[in-house]
């Protein structure tokens, strides 16, 4: 059945780097066979187990789901499982690493700022009300959850950091996925700790950095919007300016 | 053996972001152009201010108005205007990204969001225009 695809090969054009050998970063060329129902991942893996087994890259759940397989495809931050070879043969595709992060190894970048970045907003909820087991759940009704569902998909695969020229920038700043995880709490309505993380979304490093470019969203495999978190945010953060400025002010004329 | 000997020779590799990161995607592209829009913006609103100080002095302001008719002005009218144009729709474009809504469960969709702004453009638009043409 497949045997008419048999012939056609794809040409993947692979970054690689051995840390304890190479100075700097090459490109490798390899052939693997094309297939229509293949992804990128699928010919990274044909290569591991058939051509060259010291490529090194990674990968999981092959399915979109555990955003181990970010890479950078044809420029374009994308998860490897995702992208089919079909989109883009019968031209060669440039698999790299993610853009803006430290390269250990080949595809495999060092995220460690990112696991930092997603510490330092309490990406965790912290309830407003302290309730035992016996107490019983905490309750929420649908239009409660609507207000942070979009920001609760994530899966964490850095597809958006790599998308952001701020970051590329400033690696200071806390970027996409750790601000929409911070506001996918602050919405939660069973939620305390929202005057904690607007000290540090609310900084420099925080909403503010952000230019708007909008990358974030656009290579956002799960739809999750950070750019509109960050915009959410920075509306919430100027909206308790004024109101903390006006009482101020009324304070000062009494 | 000594334990050191196990170490792997861990040496990251960081790649520079190139000065020309910008021509790289045409989404970073417009991005840019939409940022030196908002100084091709600010600049023609000086002019206005400036018009606004002559207002009160008419041979000035005529020779003002008479320096405006040069061909390198109308030039720079017309990149104001482009400007002015990109900046208003990717402006719009983007709305849905800061203004996010809901009802009950539903959110607003992204188009009702934009087609609000657009909507309000055009009406306000039609509105001074005619404010200018009544007032003549």
């Amino acid at each position: 059945m497949a045997a008419d695809h048999s012939e056609r090969t794809c040409t993947l054009e692979v970054f690689r780097f051995h840390p304890e050998t190479d100075e700097h970063p090459r490109f490798q060329t390899y052939q693997v066979p094309y297939h229509e129902d293949w992804v990128v991942l699928d010919a990274l893996n044909h290569i591991k187990n058939e051509i060259d087994g010291s490529l090194t890259y990674r990968w999981s759940c092959r399915m979109g789901v555990c955003g181990s397989c970010g890479m950078l495809i044809n420029g374009t931050p994308r998860l490897s499982c995702a992208a089919f070879l079909r989109d883009y043969y019968p031209r060669p595709i440039r698999v790299e690493p993610l853009s803006h992060f430290p390269v250990i190894r080949d595809l495999v970048i060092n995220f460690d700022d990112f696991l930092h970045k997603l510490q330092e907003v309490k990406g965790w909820l912290v309830p407003r009300e302290p309730r035992s087991l016996d107490d019983g759940e905490y309750r929420q009704t649908p239009a409660q959850l609507a207000q942070y569902k979009q920001y609760s998909m994530c899966i964490n695969c850095m597809l958006c950091y790599a998308a952001c020229p701020v970051y590329g920038h400033n690696p200071e700043f806390i970027g996409p996925a750790a601000i929409a995880l911070a506001q996918r709490y602050n919405l939660d309505s069973r939620d305390g700790a929202r005057d904690e993380r607007f000290q540090v979304i609310q900084s420099n490093e925080g909403v503010w950095e952000c230019t708007l470019v909008g990358e974030c969203s656009a290579v956002c495999p799960k739809n999750v919007d950070p750019a509109g978190a960050i915009q959410g945010a920075k509306l919430q953060g100027a909206r308790e300016w004024w109101a903390s400025l006006l009482l101020s002010w009324g304070k000062s004329r009494t | 053996m000594t334990i050191a000997s196990h170490k792997t020779k861990r040496r990251e590799y960081v790649r520079a972001m190139p000065t020309t990161w910008w021509l790289q995607r045409p989404s970073y592209l417009r991005f840019m152009l939409r940022e030196l829009g908002s100084g091709v913006l600010a600049a023609y609103a000086l002019l206005l201010l400036r018009m606004l100080q002559l207002a009160g002095d008419p041979p000035a302001f005529t020779q003002l108005m008479l320096a405006l008719t040069r061909p390198v002005s109308i030039v720079l009218h017309v990149v104001a205007l482009a400007f002015a144009l990109l900046n208003s729709f990717t402006t719009f474009q983007l709305a849905p990204r800061a203004l996010k809504l809901h009802r009950g469960e539903e959110q607003i969709p992204d188009h009702l969001v934009s087609g609000a702004h657009y909507l309000a453009w055009v009406v306000i638009s039609v509105g001074l225009l005619a404010l200018v043409l009544v007032r003549r």
